[in-house]
């Protein structure tokens, strides 16, 4: 049955581990949200994640029912793949653990696009430039 | 629960928030999550919050009270510092963190306060968690969790359906529930005396769903639920004294027919999840189909008609 949207919240949870603690309680406790029961569907379904932090975004109904769709990976996820590396430069970052292209940046740009939220396709390049940096993975040219 | 235990649950927290620009939350976030604060959310709870930059979103992540030292603070500064070095793009620079502590909450169950029984028609709908007898002697305990994508009963197509039910359902009846959800008109109208339900539901976290209600609400025995399309209704024999479909217009004027060659010859039917703007067609529908309309009920942008055979 179609319902009146009330309320749409963006969470980055581990995947399998959520608990009803903040930032999900409160943040779902403000529309009435039955939290016990997001946690449950959320760690059934990403469990075999683990590890992994992952943006999910619910739909929150006047009725106070919801559901949730996770979103795409999180760009440092995707460039340790293009990277071919299996982690990140870890704590600081000061390690240089591989490198992408510019045509894979612009390729996870793409892929990121609407959940970056961002301007336009050149913010979206560097905000995954940046991500990479982060990361320990340098952008070659 | 004693106060003392009740006093132990609600822990107290501190919220760690940065204000980003446009685009950069996810890597924020990433920098935020480590020891104790283990995710966030973008945005803020309410308007009354302290709302971001025109251009800018709300990482906020959460320590417990406990954990929320100096030495913590200290290291979310430094993670933010290295990161802008790491990243080193002009958009992100001078990130600054609020540390804000929380009144102590137990957020486990504090958004139950906001799940108050209600009544429809003879149904009382309750949360498992109230204790309490239902408000009215008279009335007939629905316990029903709020969950998922299914609702809890409070849908104004739902509560029109019970409430037909709740004045119709005599005793004895045999039920079928088309579009059946979480099972709640099946199991309502059990509750209310219906002999037999049979429900059916193309999706599939229906089913289990709605076992679990009738189980919740000890009818299990009388309710039986399936996962499938209208090609279910091969599969059971014989009339229906009540059949129930609140399901989308489209849907129903497609399968009206199907719906009114089952439904006895004495029996009613009730039909919701009709929009205010497809009333004429789906009217049509039920007409053609053999089925007589009495009662026409709105509310809100939607229309449930109550009829029997013509």
């Amino acid at each position: 049955m179609a319902k009146e949207l009330t309320g749409k919240i963006k969470l980055q949870c581990p995947a399998g581990q959520a608990t009803p603690a903040p930032p999900i309680g409160p943040a779902l406790g403000a529309h009435g949200v039955n939290i016990a029961e997001f946690v449950k569907q959320f760690n059934d379904r990403t469990r075999d994640q683990m590890g992994m932090i992952l943006p999910v975004e619910i739909s929150v109904y006047k009725d106070r029912s919801f559901d949730f769709i996770l979103k795409s990976p999180p760009a440092a996820v995707l460039l340790k793949k293009a990277a071919g590396v299996e982690k990140g430069a870890g704590e600081v970052g000061t390690q240089i653990v591989g490198s992408v292209t510019r045509e894979q940046v612009e390729e996870i740009a793409k892929i990121k696009m609407n959940d970056l939220n961002a301007r336009d396709l050149d913010q979206a390049c560097r905000i995954i430039a940046g991500t990479a940096r982060s990361s320990g993975i340098t952008v070659e040219d | 629960m004693t106060a003392r235990a009740e006093g132990k649950r609600r822990l107290a927290w501190t919220e760690v928030r940065v204000d980003v620009p446009r685009g950069w939350h996810e890597v924020v976030a990433e920098a935020l999550i480590f020891g104790p604060c283990t995710s966030v959310t973008l945005g803020t709870t309410s308007l009354a919050a302290r709302q971001p930059g025109p251009d800018e979103e709300a990482v906020r992540s959460f320590v417990l009270e406990g954990d929320d030292t100096p030495a913590l603070r200290a290291e979310v500064e430094q993670r933010l510092r290295g990161l802008e070095e790491r990243v080193n793009d002009p958009e992100l620079t001078g990130l600054e963190v609020h540390f804000k502590r929380l009144p102590p909450e137990d957020y486990a169950t504090s958004w139950r306060k906001d799940w108050k029984p209600f009544r429809v028609g003879r149904l009382a709908l309750l949360p498992p968690w109230y204790e309490s007898d239902p408000p009215r002697a008279a009335d007939v305990r629905l316990t029903i969790e709020p969950v998922g994508s299914f609702g809890s009963g409070r849908h104004a197509t739902t509560r029109t359906c019970l409430r037909a039910l709740s004045r119709r359902i005599q005793g004895g009846e045999r039920l079928l529930d088309a579009g059946a959800g979480s099972g709640i008109l099946s199991v309502g109208a059990a509750l209310l005396g219906a002999r037999e339900t049979y429900g059916f539901d193309l999706d599939p976290a229906s089913k289990p769903t709605a076992d679990l209600l009738a189980q919740d609400n000890g009818v299990e025995e009388r309710c039986a639920f399936r996962e499938g399309d209208f090609r279910r209704l091969e599969e059971v024999e014989g009339l229906f004294n009540v059949v129930c479909a609140n399901i989308y217009a489209d849907v129903l004027m497609t399968h009206a027919h199907d719906l009114a060659q089952r439904l006895a010859p004495d029996g009613w039917f009730c039909f919701s999840g009709c929009r205010f703007d497809h009333v004429d067609a789906t009217r049509r529908s039920i007409v053609e189909a053999g089925l007589r309309i009495d009662e026409e009920h709105l509310l809100g942008r939607w229309m449930t008609f109550v009829g029997r055979p013509a």
